[in-house]
């Protein structure tokens, strides 16, 4: 215990004698700081201290040498926690809280580092070991940065980028989350589903409709108008559901992905250029299934209140 | 996450439709949750409300201050309450049903 907590005494120690001034009343060099985004249900979580470059040109090869295993942050290390597994860059990460390491390098490849000992100072640089999760990043040049920054610049249904910023290297990491929800379904269960339906709006239910869906169209929702019958095909292509419009109600809703909650219980999915844009959890799309075959299907919102209704044609 | 329903529970302090005149919509799920508390109560709520002190379960979003009145999630998962009771589900399969739709 002694040894594990000497450097992080000295380390102290070594601060305030470089600071020349006395603790008390002084603002910390680098303030502690949290970001968190949840993604489908996964909350990804940074816990850091923030360092200033305070006017320095080159942060890297200067205040962090190159070849040196770093916390990026100050103090005591960047944390990662994540309360389901997760991937980083291709590489599982299983859920849990890990110090966040960085090797480096000056023209090549930096190492990224997560190691199972969570609270460790910066000076306690973990060695090696089987159970760290490492991979190779290649930072990137951007203008510079003066405070040490994550963040989550770019949030996807199926993930986020998490981005780590200090000075001119940006190294952003590429979190897949676990879907909540698969989008194939078994084909022996889709089979149920399959075929053409006949598809209404229950009168004075569009505009509901119409704001569930409003990021998707060009009409003002307050003047919505309950789009005319329509029919809907339920068909089962490359292991998922899928629902044809003909015609769509609104533009980007030609084609929906039905994605399983429960039994007989789907989510319409809008796809955006083959990936998956925006799962509308607001409408819950409910089969009748009697005798393995759907005789139909409801369209409720959030408040359950029924908007639609389909009907399989003879 | 879902609580055990007290004995005894009862609707008793369900708001009545004149305290809900202002939100007529929410007036169905209020008289729908009324008829069904012994099972409400063993259903917890998804809307974030949990923590609001006095909370116990999906019907005390119905009592009180009736904050059911305006949250539209409270007034869903009332209502598929409702709905999976009347189509002869338990109270185990009624929580999986919100769960799935609202979890």
């Amino acid at each position: 215990m002694l040894s594990r907590a000497f450097p992080v005494f000295a380390g102290m120690i070594g601060l305030a004698l470089a600071s020349g001034s006395p603790l008390q009343g002084q603002i910390r060099a680098s303030e502690r700081g949290q970001v968190s985004q949840t993604v489908d249900g996964t909350t990804i979580k940074l816990d850091y201290a923030r360092p200033r470059a305070r006017g320095r040109d080159s942060v890297f090869g200067g205040e962090v040498k190159w070849g040196e295993v770093w916390t990026p942050g100050a103090n005591y290390a960047t944390t990662l926690e994540l309360d389901k597994d997760v991937q980083i860059n291709g590489h599982a990460v299983p859920k849990g809280k890990y110090s966040v390491w960085m090797t480096v390098r000056a023209d090549s490849d930096w190492t990224v580092i997560f190691d199972t000992t969570a609270k460790l100072y910066h000076t306690e640089r973990p060695a090696e070991h089987p159970w760290q999760i490492r991979f190779a990043v290649r930072p990137e040049r951007r203008p510079p940065l003066e405070v040490l920054t994550w963040w989550f610049p770019e949030i996807r249904p199926d993930g986020a980028i998490l981005a780590m910023q200090w000075g001119d290297r940006y190294v952003p990491l590429n979190v897949t989350v676990t879907p909540s929800h698969p989008i194939t379904i078994a084909a022996n269960l889709a089979r149920q589903y399959v075929g053409k339906y006949d598809f209404a709006w229950v009168p004075d239910s569009a505009t509901a409709a119409s704001d569930t869906t409003s990021h998707s169209s060009t009409a003002d929702s307050s003047n919505a108008k309950a789009p005319p019958p329509t029919s809907f095909e339920v068909v089962f292509d490359q292991g998922s559901l899928w629902g044809i419009w003909d015609p769509a109600p609104w533009p980007g809703m030609e084609k929906v992905l039905l994605i399983r909650a429960a039994d007989d219980l789907f989510f319409p999915t809008m796809m955006k250029d083959g990936q998956i844009y925006d799962t509308l959890a607001d409408l819950a799309v409910e089969f009748k299934v009697a005798n393995g075959r759907a005789s139909g299907f409801e369209v409720r919102i959030e408040n359950d209140d029924l908007i639609a209704t389909a009907t399989r044609k003879p | 996450m879902h609580p055990e329903p007290r004995p005894g529970i009862t609707a008793a302090r369900v708001l009545p439709k004149e305290k809900l005149t202002d939100h007529p919509d929410a007036i169905s799920a209020f008289e729908q949750v009324r008829q069904i508390p012994q099972i409400v109560d063993g259903i917890g709520c998804h809307c974030g409300c949990a923590t609001r002190a006095g909370f116990y379960s999906l019907l005390s979003c119905y009592e009180g201050d009736g904050m059911a009145m305006m949250c539209e999630v409270c007034q869903g998962q009332g209502r598929l309450a409702f709905r999976l009771h009347q189509a002869g589900k338990t109270l185990d399969q009624i929580r999986a049903g919100i769960d799935a739709r609202y979890g």
